[in-house]
């Protein structure tokens, strides 16, 4: 049998996997609706962070409840930066929008992280930690953190119910009908602003509520959202451009990847892992595991 | 019905329609031909909203429609097929016919239409859950067109439904398209298979090159040198 710790690595992979998971699936769908890169991704999960940090330390709100006000305000900041920011570039066609995206959004990473970094200099504070803990729970002779799995239980949900907005409501069809088939979708008179919009905003929610839970893991700094952007990336294509479950099990997969390369080949080994896969997956299917002919 | 006056389109600075002007009365079947590249797809999707014009009007019902966004022309009673059988292929078969009623007032009709569009093609009812892009050619083509009339229409626009589709589908094909019309819907199809086309329209237009070359019924056209010689080998 294997030793105990494992089951904590294991829980600590999956529950990162999962985090992953969400920060891909927000990036995977507003990459499908607008064929928009969203550069500044990381940094909105950075900033969900941020805003649990101050619900909880100046506020005493926990975590969970600081969720509850973190995914509607996001899906409206969300909103805002598509109306404001992408939506001007659209008229450009899909082709050059994408290239220009990418300009635009780094440029909002940028902002972004000196806000919170000049903030936060302000305020003295160069990390943002939560330190929210509940009793451990005991099973045989195992000890569980509570946390964890509350967090893992909560993320389960969200993708439950996120999967079945996408699929059974009417506007949860418009989204995957744009990215499916834009000109047909336009042809049906499906209204791209307003669709894009929710989606960026849907994807915004999805990387804060990421945050929410990363901080509850470790404590975060301002600049930690390019990484995760880059990771959603990998993830993203390692799954499959496109595919809800491609990016599900791509984060999982990454999550697991990385905890077990702590464990073997030690912490300096993890940055470089989701390359290493991605390197392996695209040698042998080139559209990633559950990638969608174009 | 539709309207279309003296309708100017470029592509940046490419231009590709000329003072086109082109009229469809209710209940007929109007057929707009040419040769790849004339304007022909061009000129639905201006009706649609779907690129911007230079200058000219597009009337329906006696409405202006050129500055509608195509949300807006969909529920109006304007529905679009677009080449190439736009379907959503990893969606089902009912999804793909559910977002064709986008409008309010279509998505109240859904049941009626659904039921409307699988007496049409049976072959749908069969394929419901399954996925579109596991269809055969011409069952997607089939998708597209009953898609299109789950918007309601009173006008439907079909481009090029006959493209890559084997003989015995395209006659069948227009068979429906022939019953559709007898249910009261209007039909502006584009095509370029000449001889199906004319077999069944009312009435067609010629389009090369951005302009349109000719028009009148399809009976007399038929007879036409240029026709003959340029569209039928004959």
């Amino acid at each position: 049998m294997l030793p105990i710790y494992h089951i904590d690595i294991m829980i600590n992979g999956i529950l990162m996997g999962a985090i992953y998971a969400l920060i891909a699936v927000g990036l995977n769908l507003i990459y499908g609706v607008s064929r928009i890169l969203n550069l500044a991704h990381g940094d909105l999960l950075m900033l969900g962070g941020v805003v649990t940090y101050l619900a909880y330390n100046f506020l005493g709100q926990t975590p969970l409840i600081a969720l509850i006000v973190i995914i509607p305000l996001f899906l409206l900041i969300g909103g805002l930066i598509n109306i404001s920011v992408i939506k001007p570039l659209m008229k450009f066609g899909p082709e050059r929008s994408a290239a220009t995206s990418v300009i635009v959004t780094l440029g909002l990473s940028f902002i972004i992280v000196d806000l919170v970094l000049f903030g936060s200099a302000q305020a003295g504070i160069s990390t943002f930690g939560v330190s929210y803990m509940l009793p451990s729970l005991r099973i045989l002779d195992i000890y569980l953190s509570t946390v964890r799995l509350l967090s893992l239980l909560s993320i389960l949900l969200i993708t439950i119910i996120l999967r079945l907005f996408i699929t059974r409501t009417f506007l949860g069809k418009k989204i995957r009908a744009l990215s499916q088939n834009r000109e047909a979708a336009l042809a049906l008179g499906v209204d791209e602003s307003r669709v894009s919009a929710i989606t960026f905003g849907l994807g915004s929610a999805l990387a804060a509520i990421a945050g929410v839970f990363i901080i509850m893991i470790t404590a975060t700094q301002a600049t930690i959202g390019m990484t995760l952007t880059f990771k959603a990336l990998i993830i993203i294509i390692l799954g499959g451009m496109g595919s809800f479950f491609g990016a599900v099990i791509g984060g999982l997969l990454l999550g697991l990847a990385e905890s077990y390369t702590m464990l073997y080949l030690g912490g300096e080994w993890i940055p470089v892992i989701g390359v290493i896969i991605l390197f392996i997956v695209l040698m042998i299917r080139p559209r990633g595991l559950f990638g969608r002919e174009s | 019905m539709l309207k279309i006056s003296e309708l100017n389109v470029a592509y940046d600075s490419i231009r590709v329609l000329w003072d086109v002007s082109l009229e469809i009365e209710e209940g007929k079947i109007v057929a707009l031909l040419g040769p790849n590249g004339a304007g022909k797809s061009t000129l639905l999707k201006s009706v649609m909203g779907l690129v911007p014009l230079i200058s000219g009007s597009i009337e329906f019902e006696g409405k202006i429609v050129n500055k509608l966004h195509p949300s807006r022309i969909t529920e109006m009673g304007i529905s679009y097929v677009p080449e190439g059988r736009g379907i959503f292929p990893y969606m089902t078969v009912r999804e793909n016919l559910e977002l064709g009623a986008m409008s309010k007032r279509s998505r109240k009709l859904m049941q009626e239409n659904l039921r409307t569009c699988f007496e049409l093609f049976p072959i749908l009812r069969e394929r419901e859950k399954q996925l579109a892009g596991t269809l055969s050619g011409g069952e997607m083509q089939m998708l597209a067109i009953a898609r299109g009339l789950m918007a309601a229409p009173r006008l439907l626009m079909v481009d090029e439904a006959s493209l890559g589709l084997a003989p015995i589908v395209v006659i069948k094909l227009f068979g429906v398209l022939r019953e559709i019309n007898a249910r009261g819907v209007t039909i502006l199809l584009v095509e370029q298979n000449v001889l199906q086309a004319l077999d069944v329209a009312h009435k067609a237009y010629v389009l090369e090159s951005g302009k349109i070359l000719l028009e009148g019924d399809t009976v007399s056209l038929r007879g036409h040198e240029h026709i003959k010689k340029a569209y039928l080998g004959l």
